[in-house]
């Protein structure tokens, strides 16, 4: 019961948090809905609401060139009254989809599937956070309360991402590729963690009687997320009524990055740069860079598919074509699931100080650059690089950690020496 | 020396007979006129001018056949000459030869020379002495030197590799014993290795040496173990069980900080470089399937679209035939003009001799062979057809026949001492009228009229010859007879006139200084008097016409102002100011409209303070500013408005006060358009006009040809799209088509061909996703490809590289084993 009451605790302060600063500071959201760190040209609100505008009208949401997001979300958001008037209801329904993601990650925590699945078993199974602390993580997190705040569309692909996980480790898989179908229909890359979601589930109905044969059950999954994903697009070809407008609108959107707005990632400023004659084959290199670490994660970690999620988010967070702290903050509340790993991480200070430099002076050098006019855009992109740096070096850390873990199960006679990288 | 000494050519001995005949008949004639024995008597009179006009006649027969034998004669020449020249030809051309013979010989020799001097090494191999070799081969004694060299050296050669093979083997031994020396060592080290854990135990067993096991036990704890290669079969000593438990204590007493977890490993970890345990086959697999799973995405989605993305299309384009053209070696433009000759009242066999003779006289007279005129015979009716048909001067003659340059009339008139032309000004129809008499006798191979046609064609055309020569050839050198003033005024004409373009756009404003006029008739003055013209025009060019009103608009302040001249009682305008007239920074000419070049008309009011204004130096009221466009100063009448006797200019401007300044605005165009001065009839001017325009627009597209040809040759990288490809095929198929044209003298056709040829050649050298790769080179590439694969693929080769070497040494090992 006490363990109950925690959980509330933590769910209502969270709530309490956001209500509070929402009506504190009634400018907080429009000001971070205006910050290129936290809204992307996929995951704005103001061009949801442009969208949404045009959408009421009758008039094709994607004809003024401004929104790119799923149609679905336009219905949906029609439902609300209007954020201009009547800005708490859109808040509180955003402060819910947050608590509904924090709900996930204490189930994702209490199936235990991050210390132990049926191949694989930490070392430091005893060091770990139970849910609640896990989700206090998520939703005490600045970086999700801004995000939340801003109002980000970007928090339903986390919440499809985190259902999606928390349905798999639950055993319910038909679920997990449901979720998952949402999540790849709102943005597309989330398609990517198929496989280690197929994993994960194709590991949890093994460890009942009779497991199934792997090559049927992954054709199985796959086109039960081909279904699900075709449903949405077929629902938003109803809404739209022009489906391939809204499918280059949007997947064409992702895909071919024709917005180069600055944000907190590596491929705007380098496309910005690029002649124009090579920009089919980078935007090619860059795909395929996120893709191919899919394989390679997934061959390495085939016993902890969770962790491929993980890693793979964390990737996503880096190298995604519009990402923002949204990314960064999924990979961030994934990451207390792995406590055991932590004390074999080794430049965990590093790595937050960059982090943290990067999140400070990043505003200040946006500032400098756009505002006072006393800086140029390199400022900005240098901070964008401590970040991805900051980034990777918390990611390579972790990746590290776990190889360390699985090294350590098979050789438990040397826990705790000292290693050297070669 | 006598005459029939210096000719003694065959064929020229009947001309020196028939001149001796010619000669004969001569002097009979002037016998029989002798004025010393010219009868008195009447009769006799008549009788002696019957014999007179008789031998007359036959004078005038032998001095025909000598005309035509001279004639003969001079085309022999031509043809000696002719093959003197192509034998000479050859001769140089064989003396060329000889020279390359004797150069060839020279370097022969030269090589030669070289290859007996060249120092070989044989020459200077430490050989041993003859003798010495002799004692030890005695069979070699009679073979002669060169056997007996070839000999020594092999004998050399042999030597040498045995000394070889004694060294090799003495090396390999030498290595044998290093390894032996090493093998001992390693034991040695071992032995020490013993030695420690030997001490280790015993030191646990004995705690009265701590001292020792600081020794020992310190530098190891901060050796790193390798987490990849391990000695194989390494195993603890049983006794280790039993001394860890006694470690911890130990090693806190040391100062060691490390966790009981950690120091459990340690005592694992000799002093000496230690090696992690070996990877089981499961975790080599993985490793295998890692580096497979990354290239697999580099190989089949990597290498596509890096194919895909930055192969550059290049379209296959004729390049030989586009040098060809820009060389000029493809087509050689000549203008065959037909002239037609109508001879309404003349016999046809007279009109054909006529014919005949004024083409000998035309032919004689040409120098330049590209331009030529055909006089052909018509009848007077359809001459006249003609002569309407081709009115306006352009119009397309259906397919296979020429156009008509020029319709000649002949028409006798009496009472006239000499031929008289007369060119109709308004179409292509030259009335030549005649004294009945001149009428060439059928023998005769001259006559004054035909002479004169001759050189009445010969004037009309010689501008146009002129302007086609200088644009084949660059200069007018190539012509001798044009005079220096000719080629001047064609200099200042080209320079003067327009660009050729595919639009014009004409534009024409009224400026005045006040407020009136305010309004002008522009539409009916140019309905009236440009229209005509521009329709004339339209198989050269297309126009468009625009018009604007300007009030209030002022000199510029640095344009020198008008003073007012007593004697002429008019404002005048100085002659170098009129440059600074045209007030560019204020007045809203605009520089282009569209794609095409404009021409501005500014039609120029004064203000009644400053009316009349004209030119100081000769009254004129309008100029040309060269390429750009025309200036027409209006003045027209006063008008008193007001009580104080104020002049103002008519608020209006009529159609017919607009004609002056509308005429001369025609002809500006006309000379701005580079349509020649001469001659008169304008129909003939628009002919020489398209004539010009065909064939420097065929120059200016084979020229644009070579020049794409060679921008392609140049650049091996930049892409060549399918549209360049088609446009350059439809420009040569223009291109020899509108030469095909000019050859049978449609010029009109020729002219159309050449625009579309041109037009395309522009579109295709100035095609834009060509124009963007031009100044990439490949080793840009390096430094686009590098920044960022450069770091993606060296872990990844690095690798990949580092598995194949496991690879093949795992399959060595197993080749091997067995």
């Amino acid at each position: 019961m006490s363990v109950d009451r925690r959980k509330i605790a933590v769910f209502g302060a969270a709530f309490m948090l956001r209500l509070l600063l929402t009506c504190l500071f009634p400018s907080l959201p429009d000001l971070l809905t205006g910050r290129v760190e936290v809204s992307t040209p996929v995951n704005s609100f103001k061009r949801l609401q442009e969208g949404l505008f045009l959408y009421t009208r009758n008039v094709s949401p994607y004809d003024g060139g401004v929104f790119h997001q799923a149609p679905l979300l336009l219905p949906l958001f029609a439902l609300l009254p209007d954020a201009k008037s009547w800005p708490l209801p859109t808040a509180i329904f955003y402060f819910l989809v947050d608590l509904l993601n924090a709900y996930a990650l204490v189930t994702i925590s209490a199936s235990g599937q991050s210390v132990k699945s049926r191949l694989h078993s930490a070392v430091r199974k005893h060091v770990r956070w139970d849910g609640v602390s896990v989700a206090a993580w998520f939703l005490f997190n600045p970086l999700t309360i801004a995000t939340c705040l801003a109002r980000a569309t970007s928090v339903f692909t986390t919440s499809g991402i985190l259902f999606a996980v928390s349905n798999a480790v639950g055993g319910n898989s038909i679920n997990a590729m449901l979720a998952l179908g949402f999540a790849s229909y709102l943005s597309l890359y989330p398609a990517l963690l198929f496989i280690p979601l197929v994993l994960v589930c194709y590991d949890r109905r093994s460890e009942g009687p009779n497991p199934p044969n792997v090559g049927s059950f992954i054709a199985r999954h796959a086109a039960l997320l081909l279904a699900s994903v075709a449903g949405l697009l077929g629902l938003s070809c109803l809404i739209t009524g022009n489906f391939w407008e809204f499918v280059s609108a949007t997947y064409g959107f992702h895909l071919l990055v024709p917005d180069l707005t600055p944000n907190v990632g590596l491929w705007w400023y380098f496309f910005i740069e690029m002649f124009d004659s090579f920009r089919e084959f980078f935007l090619g290199v860059f795909w395929l860079h996120l893709a191919s670490y899919v394989g390679g994660l997934t061959t390495r970690f085939r016993r902890q598919p969770l962790f491929i999620i993980t890693a793979l988010l964390g990737v996503f967070a880096i190298f995604k074509p519009y990402p923002s702290i949204s990314d960064a903050s999924l990979f961030f509340a994934l990451l207390p699931l792995y406590r055991h790993l932590f004390p074999l991480m080794r430049y965990t200070f590093f790595a937050g100080s960059a982090i943290l430099y990067s999140s400070l002076l990043g505003p200040a050098f946006y500032h400098l650059w756009i505002y006072a006019g006393s800086g140029n855009a390199n400022f900005f992109y240098a901070i964008t690089l401590v970040w991805s740096l900051g980034l990777s070096i918390l990611l390579a850390d972790t990746v590290f950690a776990a190889l360390r873990d699985e090294w350590e199960q098979e050789h438990p006679e040397r826990v705790g020496t000292e290693v050297r990288q070669v | 020396m006598a005459i029939s000494d210096i000719v003694a050519d065959e064929s020229l001995l009947p001309v020196l007979q028939t001149s001796a005949e010619t000669l004969a008949q001569c002097q009979a004639l002037l016998t029989l006129l002798n004025p010393d024995t010219l009868p008195n008597d009447g009769a006799k009179l008549r009788e002696l001018s019957l014999a007179s006009s008789k031998q007359q006649k036959l004078l005038f027969a032998l001095l025909a056949q000598l005309r035509g034998q001279n004639r003969d004669a001079i085309f022999r020449v031509r043809d000696t000459k002719q093959s003197t020249a192509e034998a000479r030809q050859e001769i140089d051309r064989l003396h060329l030869q000889l020279q390359n013979l004797y150069y060839e010989q020279k370097h022969l020799t030269g090589e030669i020379a070289a290859c007996e001097a060249y120092d070989h090494k044989y020459l200077s191999l430490p050989l041993i002495p003859v003798e010495e070799f002799l004692e030890l081969h005695p069979e070699h004694r009679e073979s002669s030197e060169h056997d007996l060299m070839i000999a020594r050296i092999e004998h050399e050669h042999a030597e040498r590799e045995k000394l070889e093979q004694a060294r090799q083997e003495l090396l390999k031994r030498k290595q044998g014993l290093i390894a032996e020396n090493k093998k001992r060592k390693n034991d040695l080290a071992n032995l020490d290795q013993d030695l420690e854990k030997f001490i280790d135990v015993c030191h646990s067993a004995c705690p009265s040496l701590p001292w020792m096991s600081l020794l020992i036990i310190g530098p190891g704890a901060g050796v790193h173990f390798r987490s990849l290669a391990s000695p194989p079969g390494y195993q603890l000593p049983p006794t280790i069980d039993l001394s860890a438990k006694h470690v911890p204590t130990m090693t806190t007493k040391t100062g060691d900080q490390e966790s009981p977890q950690a120091s459990a490993s340690q005592l694992d970890q000799p002093s000496v470089k230690r090696a992690p345990p070996p990877e089981t086959p499961a975790a080599l697999q993985t490793r295998f399937r890692v580096i497979a799973a990354f290239w697999a995405v580099i190989i089949f989605l990597g290498f596509p679209i890096w194919w895909k993305t930055t192969s550059i299309y290049r379209a296959s384009l004729p390049i030989e035939e586009m040098v060809d053209w820009a060389d000029g070696k493809a087509c050689r433009p000549v203008f065959p003009l037909e002239i037609h000759l109508a001879t309404p009242s003349m016999q046809s066999l007279e009109a054909q001799n006529l014919l005949r003779t004024t083409q000998h006289t035309l032919d004689d007279l040409n120098e330049f062979a590209a331009h030529h005129l055909r006089l052909k015979l018509t009848d007077g009716s359809t001459a006249a057809h003609n002569g309407e048909e081709s009115a306006d001067g352009l119009r397309y003659i259906p397919e296979g026949t020429a156009d008509t340059a020029l319709t000649v009339r002949l028409l006798p008139q009496e009472g006239l001492a000499g031929p008289r032309s007369e060119l109709h000004a308004a179409t292509t129809q030259l009335d030549i009228f005649y004294p009945p008499n001149q009428v060439p006798v059928p023998s005769s191979s001259n006559s004054p009229l035909s002479a004169f046609i001759a050189a009445e064609l010969q004037r009309l055309y010689s501008e146009e010859k002129a302007t086609i020569a200088y644009i084949l050839s660059g200069n007018t050198a190539g012509l001798d007879s044009t005079s220096p003033q000719l080629a001047e005024e064609i200099d200042r004409r080209l320079r003067r006139s327009m660009k050729y373009a595919e639009t014009y756009h004409l534009s024409f404003s009224l400026f005045t200084p006040g407020s009136e006029p305010s309004s002008w008739d522009i539409e009916a003055a140019v309905n009236e008097y440009v229209s005509p013209l521009l329709q004339a025009f339209s198989p050269i060019s297309n126009f468009t016409v625009d018009t604007q009103v300007q009030l209030y608009a002022n000199f510029a302040p640095t344009a020198p102002k008008p003073e007012y001249d007593e004697t002429e009682a008019a404002w005048t305008l100085k002659k170098e100011g009129l440059s600074a007239f045209v007030n560019a920074a204020e007045w809203p000419l605009n520089p282009s409209i569209g794609s095409g070049p404009t021409i501005n008309f500014i039609l120029y009011v004064p203000d009644p303070s400053q009316s009349p204004l004209i030119i100081k130096e000769n009254r004129a009221s309008s100029w040309i500013v060269p390429q750009w466009g025309g200036v027409f100063l209006l003045n027209p009448p006063l008008s008193h408005t007001d009580d104080q006797g104020g002049l103002s200019n008519p608020a209006h401007l009529s159609q017919d006060s607009l004609r002056p300044a509308f005429m001369t605005f025609s002809h500006q165009l006309l000379t701005l358009l580079g349509t020649p001065s001469t001659p008169a009839s304008l129909p003939l001017r628009l002919q020489t006009s398209t004539r010009i325009r065909a064939a420097s627009l065929l120059l200016s597209a084979s020229s644009t040809m070579g020049s794409l040809a060679r921008l392609t040759e140049s650049l091996p990288s930049i892409p060549i799209p399918a549209t360049v490809a088609t446009s350059v095929t439809t420009t040569l198929s223009h291109l020899s088509s509108s030469c095909a044209h000019l050859r049978e003298g449609r010029f009109g056709a020729a002219l159309a061909s050449a625009r579309v040829a041109e037009t395309e050649a522009e579109r295709s050298f100035f095609e834009k996703s060509m124009v963007g790769q031009v100044y990439f080179p490949d080793e840009h590439k390096v430094a686009v490809y590098l920044p960022l694969l450069g770091p993606i693929g060296v872990p990844l080769v690095v690798g990949l590289l580092k598995e194949l070497k496991r690879i093949a040494a795992r399959r060595k090992a197993k080749g091997a084993a067995p």
